[in-house]
């Protein structure tokens, strides 16, 4: 929740320091991002995305249609995502989904926010000698 | 697959169907819906590439989609929600006005999907709150009492001690003459005022022949004004009580006595004796008096020396500002043992504040108010504030498992815990609001009759103070944050990742402090119903004939003035008529009424009995019914004896006796009259009172006070035959007669008030459990209407099932019954302890009780467990 809250643009007073992430709420946080990224890769549909999330996490996520929409439709309150009607030939018409310069903004900031993360972890984890083989 | 399934399935069909179903659900809006019909489509299409026949990809991906009630609530959660603009370009206040309105507007449609929840949260909330709101304005009024004196905080009423060294006797009835005394001798004094009266003694007015009753008749000195302020409508405040005689109306008694006509200068002819002259009109005075009067008669004798002995004056004193209540106080208790040689006994001050509350003493001019029922009532109303915020908590709670993905989604766009926190504290917030205006119309409804049941006059305009407003403000926060506080941690507690990883576990683990709030809530409502039934039993008691003589068809009568040869012809003439079975002369019995008390040492040890001496005539033996156990009763040759013969009760006869029999021999205390029989003991004061021992002295120069035995069946004839012998003595008087039994019942009117009370409040506290019993019970089959369905499928009964749902709430209802026990012990002995006669708690209220809130707790699970036990399994289970 933490990033989140901070990437809306509203700033929480409390938020950096709001609480210790769990592995748990890595996966909510994480909700935002990986379907702004998703959608900066070209438009997209609900069900094309939960599909993508699957194949790409190797069918460790696995979003349901119900917690998606909700979701997109605040996104789209947000101002990050828009939404319109296709119907690709010999498909059937469904309702695509685009990033919007505000919603690359704020993917601009999650990334950094998540990179961040990213590279200490890596730091951290490379000085006491881990590597994703020795995980495995 | 059943292979000899005669129809095939239509993809068709079942999705147009699908659709129908979820398009009943207005959260979730037709492009949405086409958008989840897409998806459908593509996952049934994705399966059927897989080979899975149509039927189960259909079902496969529908189940894929999620539950349709809390897919509605999700969609509901982010439609609603307006979108939050950067901080930079709203102020601070904007965001915090927009977020109130969004959660508003949000706690508003939430109340309106779940109609049948609120309605039970708003209208036990209300009950709830109109229930703290009377008991709120009752402690108000009671701690009010005579702080409208201009120098309440400096008015101080005498008390009197005599008999003892110490303080143990108090009397407000005190020493005729003392204001007076302190008028002219001491000078720390500011005003003083002597009065005398009883609030109910009822007296005599006539005007023009026409005779009325009034009680609340104040005897009062040309001061009492400057102490107890009256508003004049008519008359001069300054001249109004300066003359012997004067008279003082309240409006309601002028508007009795004259109507329409104008009162002032008027005589009223008081106790067909004397003249009064009206002089003045006041408004009522306010309720929350301790000396309420409808008549102030000017006293016609002016008592210029301080008289000891004669006691029948209330005397208040306003102090100036430097003096001490302690210096008048030791001032006028050397004054009397310097007057009174050997005499002990004390006086002392008590400030009129502490008089409604916290009175102590014997002869108040009115029943007052006891400061540990302020307590009780105070924490009865937060009882039946907390049974509301329990069921709030419980069908919060309950529904928390409905709500877990809106919050959810939430908390993934950006919602902080703390900020849905807030959001469902507004919601209870939201409801207890709702609850205000009904609970109101409840308290204003309700209050005449709580008034009486309390025995103050509550009139709703004291609602509207600023101090009752700010109790509602009050009770409002506290009721929302108690309501609230919990489920809005729980909800707001989980995280988006517990919710979507399909985590309901919570919903369960929390089942088992719904429980216990449950059994809290019964054992609560248990306990006030174990009191209610302890204090019925015992007022059952006190309507009893066991008082040591038969009170029933016993009439009472008060002549005034007669002689004693009219008072003997009138018991002549009344008794042989065949409607009476006799009449004597005397006190009535078991009201407390006596001449003289005393102590006598027993004989055989160094203790002492208390002794009432009761006058009484010839004949009043058997009028009462009393049963003689030795000797014999009075009879018209007594009257000859001197000094007269007493009768004495057995207690007494054992007291005194050195072994050989009492009759016979003659009294030790006052006249030397011979004992001419001994009667059963009896009760003669009220049961709230130690049982004394008494003696009846024949006194026939008692004739102001008759009792009269009816014959069954004649009570007409007999009022009728005692108001034709009386007419023919008092042509100017009304006969005024009582029955006994109802001047005895009238002393447990207090305690019979108190079971009223108790009644109600209990009453409430069962509504209020059952309210939420009701709603959980309803959620919780709800919530396991696939268990209960699968269990069916496996061959359950339904019987079986409804033992299941029942378990749930009937152990814990036990336990708490059986917790809640020895409080429900404890307060009914405590209030127990106030009768000298009282019953013995055994296990029946407690058996009672238990039944009652068993049945209603059966009652109330199994209105919606029953249809839960009932429905057809495939209702539960066809979108599976």
């Amino acid at each position: 929740m933490v990033l989140i809250d901070c990437v809306g643009g509203r700033q929480i007073s409390h938020c950096p320091s709001q609480n210790v992430m769990s592995s748990k709420s890595i996966n909510g946080a994480s909700i935002a991002p990986v379907i702004l990224s998703i959608l900066s890769n070209g438009d997209s549909y609900g069900y094309d995305i939960i599909q993508l999330v699957r194949e790409r996490s190797g069918d460790k996520i696995d979003w349901k249609a119900g917690t998606l929409y909700p979701v997109m439709h605040r996104m789209q309150t947000n101002g990050w995502i828009e939404d319109y009607w296709h119907e690709p030939e010999g498909e059937r018409r469904r309702r695509y989904y685009r990033i919007t310069p505000k919603g690359l903004k704020a993917l601009e900031k999650e990334r950094q926010r998540w990179l961040t993360f990213h590279t200490l972890l890596t730091d951290l984890w490379t000085e006491a000698g881990w590597t994703p083989e020795a995980a495995r | 697959m059943n292979p000899n399934r005669t129809w095939s399935f239509d993809l068709e069909r079942a999705l147009s169907s699908w659709r129908q179903f979820m398009n009943a659900n207005p959260a979730i809006r037709p492009d949405d819906l086409d958008e989840l019909e897409a998806h459908l489509r593509d996952e049934i299409d994705r399966q059927m590439s897989r080979g899975m026949d149509a039927e189960n990809a259909f079902k496969t991906a529908r189940a894929d989609l999620g539950d349709v009630a809390e897919l509605g609530e999700a969609y509901d959660a982010v439609h609603h929600e307006k979108r939050f603009r950067p901080a930079s370009r709203r102020s601070e206040w904007g965001i915090f006005a927009g977020m109130m309105r969004s959660y508003f507007s949000h706690a508003w449609r939430g109340a309106l999907r779940h109609r049948g929840y609120t309605l039970l949260n708003v209208l036990g909330i209300s009950i709830a709150l109109a229930s703290a709101l009377i008991i709120g304005l009752f402690i108000r009024h009671s701690l009010s009492y005579d702080r409208h004196l201009p120098a309440a905080d400096r008015t101080y009423r005498v008390l009197m001690h005599r008999g003892m060294p110490d303080e143990s006797t108090n009397q407000a009835f005190t020493t005729v003459g003392l204001a007076d005394l302190i008028r002219s001798e001491w000078s720390g004094a500011e005003r003083v005022t002597e009065a005398a009266g009883t609030r109910s003694t009822e007296r005599l007015f006539s005007v023009d022949d026409v005779h009325y009753q009034i009680d609340q008749v104040l005897s009062v000195d040309g001061d009492f004004p400057a102490i107890f302020p009256l508003t004049f409508t008519s008359g001069d405040g300054a001249t109004a009580l300066t003359a012997p005689g004067s008279v003082i109306l309240t409006t309601s008694t002028a508007r009795r006595l004259f109507g329409s006509r104008d009162p002032m200068g008027q005589t009223i002819r008081l106790e067909a004796q004397s003249d009064l002259t009206v002089t003045g009109i006041v408004e009522d005075p306010p309720s929350s008096t301790h000396l309420p009067f409808s008549v102030l008669v000017r006293a016609f004798t002016e008592y210029r020396s301080v008289s000891w002995n004669s006691i029948g004056s209330y005397i208040f004193v306003v102090l100036q500002q430097d003096a001490k209540p302690e210096e008048l106080a030791s001032y006028l208790t050397d004054k009397y043992l310097a007057d009174s040689p050997g005499a002990v006994g004390s006086y002392s001050l008590q400030p009129v504040t502490d008089i409604h509350l916290h009175s102590g003493a014997t002869d108040d001019y009115a029943a007052q108010g006891e400061a540990w029922h302020l307590t009780l009532f105070g924490a009865i109303g937060f009882l039946i504030m907390a049974l509301a915020c329990i069921n709030y908590v419980n069908m919060a709670t309950a529904r928390a498992t409905r709500r877990v993905r809106e919050v959810g989604v939430r908390k993934v766009v950006g919602a902080s815990g703390s900020q849905l926190k807030g959001q469902f504290l507004l919601e209870s917030l939201f409801i207890t609001l709702l609850s205000v205006p009904l609970a109101i119309l409840m308290a204003v409804l309700a209050l005449p009759k709580a008034g009486s049941l309390a025995g103050e006059s509550l009139s709703w305009t004291l609602l509207l103070t600023p101090g009752m407003l700010g109790l509602i403000v009050a009770y409002v926060i506290l009721i929302a944050f108690g309501a609230g506080f919990y489920p809005a941690v729980l909800l707001a507690r989980k995280s988006a990742a517990e919710v979507f990883s399909g985590s309901r576990s919570f919903a369960r683990t929390r089942v088992s402090l719904r429980q216990v709030l449950v059994g809290a809530q019964v054992g609560m409502a248990f306990c006030l119903v174990v009191i209610t039934l302890v204090i019925s039993d015992q007022m059952d008691l006190l309507q009893q004939n066991s008082l040591g003589f038969d009170q029933d068809q016993v009439v009472t009568l008060s002549p005034r003035g007669w002689s004693e040869t009219e008072l003997e012809s009138f018991v002549d003439q009344i008794g042989s008529h065949s409607s009476i079975e006799s009449a004597a002369s005397g006190l009535p019995l078991g009201i407390g009424w006596r001449f003289f008390s005393w102590t006598e040492k027993r004989t055989d040890s160094e203790s002492e009995i208390q002794v009432d001496g009761i006058p009484v005539g010839v004949g009043f033996v058997e009028t009462m019914g009393m049963h003689l156990v030795e000797g014999r009763a009075f009879n018209q040759t007594d009257l000859t004896a001197d000094p007269l013969p007493v009768i004495v009760s057995k207690d007494y006869a054992d007291a005194l006796s050195d072994g050989s029999s009492i009759v016979g021999s003659r009294m030790k205390m006052g006249n030397p009259g011979e004992i001419i029989g001994v009667v059963s003991e009896f009760q003669n004061s009220s049961l709230m009172n130690q049982k004394n021992a008494a003696v009846l002295q024949l006194d026939p120069s008692v004739t102001w006070s008759l009792v009269v035995k009816l014959k069954a069946g004649h009570v007409q004839d007999g009022i009728s035959v005692m108001e034709d012998a009386w007419k023919q003595r008092s042509p100017d008087r009304p006969m005024t007669w009582r029955f006994l039994d109802e001047r005895i019942q009238e002393q447990y009117v207090r305690e019979a008030r108190f079971g009223s009370i108790f009644e109600w409040f209990s009453g409430l506290s069962l509504s209020l459990a059952v309210f939420g019993l009701v709603g959980l019970s309803a959620l919780s089959a709800r919530q396991r209407d696939k268990e209960i369905a699968i269990r069916k499928s496996l061959g359950a009964s339904e019987s079986g099932i409804l033992l299941l749902l029942n378990r749930e709430f009937l152990t814990v209802v036990w336990v708490g019954m059986l917790l809640s026990a020895p409080v429900a012990w404890l307060y009914g002995h405590k209030w127990l302890e106030g009768f000298s006669r009282r019953i013995e708690i055994g296990v029946a209220p407690f058996l009672w009780a238990a039944t009652a809130c068993l049945f209603f707790v059966i009652v109330s699970v199994n209105v919606q467990s029953f249809r839960a036990a009932r429905a057809n399994p495939i209702d539960a289970l066809k979108w599976d």
